[in-house]
């Protein structure tokens, strides 16, 4: 069975519906099982070729939902990578993975 | 070396940390439901030994410590306020969504029928009963346009009352806040729960109006409003006043006596206003223009015929001084209105030609508005379009401004209960796993601005 255009943006979204999912639910796990499927769906959709251009009417409304998904998935990840900043500090594990010892502490706003 | 009563005394201090330590836990799970409530951790110190020989005095209790982590709470707020914007545009987009109504079965459809009653008069130029038709649907047009008029201005006095109600609760909060801040810099310890209720007035009030907080040196938290305006210094609130202006009567916010209604840009209010003075205006104008322009083309092909009478055509419209209010003025001319035998048909001016009438019925597929370049249908699907553009990327921005939150939430549940080894090593699992993700992002970006190419 031929998979058309439309098919492989499809199965783009899900894989990034999928990552968006993990990511919001701060489980790495779900986060790195996320990446298969997306490197599949990414290399399926970019063995089409102009030749193969389907010109499925909803194809434009299917590409401009992929791209939110992006934004979204990015929007998520940044969110992480600053928590992550602020909690672990930029430089708290050396590149051996030993903690340094001045690393940034986490923020406590008041004591009583 | 220690003797009998200091060995009872080590023993007694590490009982009194115990038994504060179980407060303190209980105090937390007696607070897991509560909102902003922050955990409390006991800190501990050992005493010092009284002598060399001594292996020291037991254990003291410090203090009991409210885990607030300020970047998150202000992440959090961040989102909440982007949130809070997103829901009041969808909202009110929503309403203006199922206004507008479907393609097929809103204002297209009038416009179909318009040129169909033309249609009809030009197989009849004679029929009575087709020049009242005419402008029958003529008269149903009009009313039609101005009836969405009608809705985009109800959409807008909706969020409008939304704005005043959520003012309201701005000053409550406000007052809320600045009586916080002056009980907590008075009582100066045991504050933990009044700052508690605090975050999450501070909260709501980012929710409501996009407010950005500020810690002073008192211990107290400033809060300052649309371009920096203050809101609460210290144990003082401002209040933002609400006044009625313009034709409509809509509200304006002021603090101070400067009126901030165009700076508030985020938040609930933020949201509204957007929905009142930007989108739903626009698309008005666009209606507007597209009713002054479909008034313009009518009149001036009908002009150009004759009508039962064999007299040159008047203005089928109600001529349009300009495009600005003309979805509420439109109407069909009242003197034409009342005598059918006005309606051009005729392109000679003999009885019986229907060359005008099929003129005006071919304006059907002319581009004759949005400066020519749509057709009366066309322009109104462009709309349509527009808003439901606009409510789908709404939708898409609160969706992603609820993932955040919830993430955050997560995240910061996740790692308040554990010991900082564990949770940074989650934390720096969670980001190489994401990182394995993204490096597609790029590809994908540059893949879909091919395919574009390819379908456009």
């Amino acid at each position: 069975m031929t998979t058309t255009l439309l098919d492989a943006v499809a199965r783009l979204q899900t894989a990034l519906d999928t990552l968006a999912h993990a990511l919001t639910a701060g489980d790495e796990r779900a986060v790195l099982a996320a990446e298969e499927p997306l490197a599949t769906a990414v290399t399926s959709l970019a063995a089409f070729r102009r030749t193969d251009a389907d010109p499925d009417p909803g194809l434009p409304q299917a590409i401009a939902a992929v791209r939110a998904a992006v934004s979204r998935c990015q929007t998520l990840g940044g969110s992480a990578s600053q928590f992550s900043r602020a909690v672990l500090g930029d430089a708290s594990y050396s590149a051996r993975g030993l903690q340094l010892v001045n690393a940034a502490p986490r923020r406590v706003t008041s004591i009583t | 070396m220690s003797g009998l009563f200091e060995s009872l005394s080590t023993a007694t201090s590490a009982l009194t940390a115990a038994r504060l330590g179980l407060d303190v836990t209980g105090q937390n799970l007696a607070n897991v439901n509560t909102v902003g409530y922050s955990r409390r951790t006991l800190i501990l110190a050992d005493q010092p030994p009284g002598d060399a020989l001594s292996p020291g005095r037991g254990v003291s209790v410090v203090a009991v410590q409210a885990m607030r982590d300020a970047f998150v709470n202000t992440r959090l707020r961040t989102e909440i306020t982007g949130g809070a914007y997103d829901a009041a545009v969808l909202d009110g987009m929503t309403e203006v969504e199922a206004a507008v109504g479907l393609p097929g079965e809103s204002l297209d459809v009038e416009i179909t029928a318009f040129f169909d009653a033309f249609a009809t008069l030009a197989q009849d130029p004679t029929s009575i009963s087709a020049r009242e038709a005419v402008i029958g649907q003529g008269t149903s047009l009009s009313a039609a346009f101005r009836t969405m008029t009608e809705r985009f201005t109800a959409a807008r006095r909706n969020a409008d009352a939304s704005i005043a109600s959520s003012a309201d609760e701005i000053n409550q909060l406000a007052a809320e806040v600045a009586a916080l801040n002056t009980q907590i810099v008075s009582r100066g310890f045991d504050v933990e729960s009044l700052r508690d209720r605090r975050d999450v007035a501070i909260s709501r009030l980012s929710e409501l109006g996009g407010v950005t907080a500020t810690t002073n040196a008192e211990g107290g938290v400033d809060l300052a409003i649309g371009s920096g305006r203050p809101l609460v210094v210290s144990g003082t609130a401002y209040a933002l006043t609400t006044a009625t202006s313009g034709p409509l009567g809509l509200t304006s916010l002021s603090i101070g006596g400067y009126d901030i209604t165009g700076e508030i840009a985020g938040g609930r209010i933020g949201g509204l206003l957007a929905v009142r003075d930007t989108l739903v205006p626009g698309y008005q104008t666009s209606l507007d223009q597209m009713a002054y322009d479909f008034a313009s083309a009518i009149n001036t092909a009908h002009q150009a015929g004759f009508d039962a009478t064999g007299s040159p055509g008047g203005a089928f419209f109600t001529p349009l001084a300009g495009a600005a209010g003309s979805a509420a003025a439109i109407d069909v001319d009242a003197t034409l209105a009342a005598d059918s035998a006005l309606v051009a048909a005729s392109g000679t001016g003999s009885i019986g030609d229907n060359a005008a009438a099929r003129a005006i019925a071919a304006l059907r597929d002319a581009r004759i508005a949005n400066g020519n370049t749509a057709t009366a249908v066309g322009a109104w699907g462009q709309i349509a379009f527009r808003v439901g553009s606009d409510v789908r990327g709404a939708q898409a921005s609160n969706d992603t401004h609820d993932a955040v939150t919830r993430q955050l939430q997560r995240l910061r549940d996740q790692t308040s209960g554990v010991s900082v080894d564990e949770e940074a090593a989650n934390l720096m699992r969670f980001q190489r796993s994401y990182e394995a993700s993204a490096r597609y992002f790029t590809t994908i970006v540059d893949t879909l601005d091919t395919l574009m190419n390819m379908v456009r």
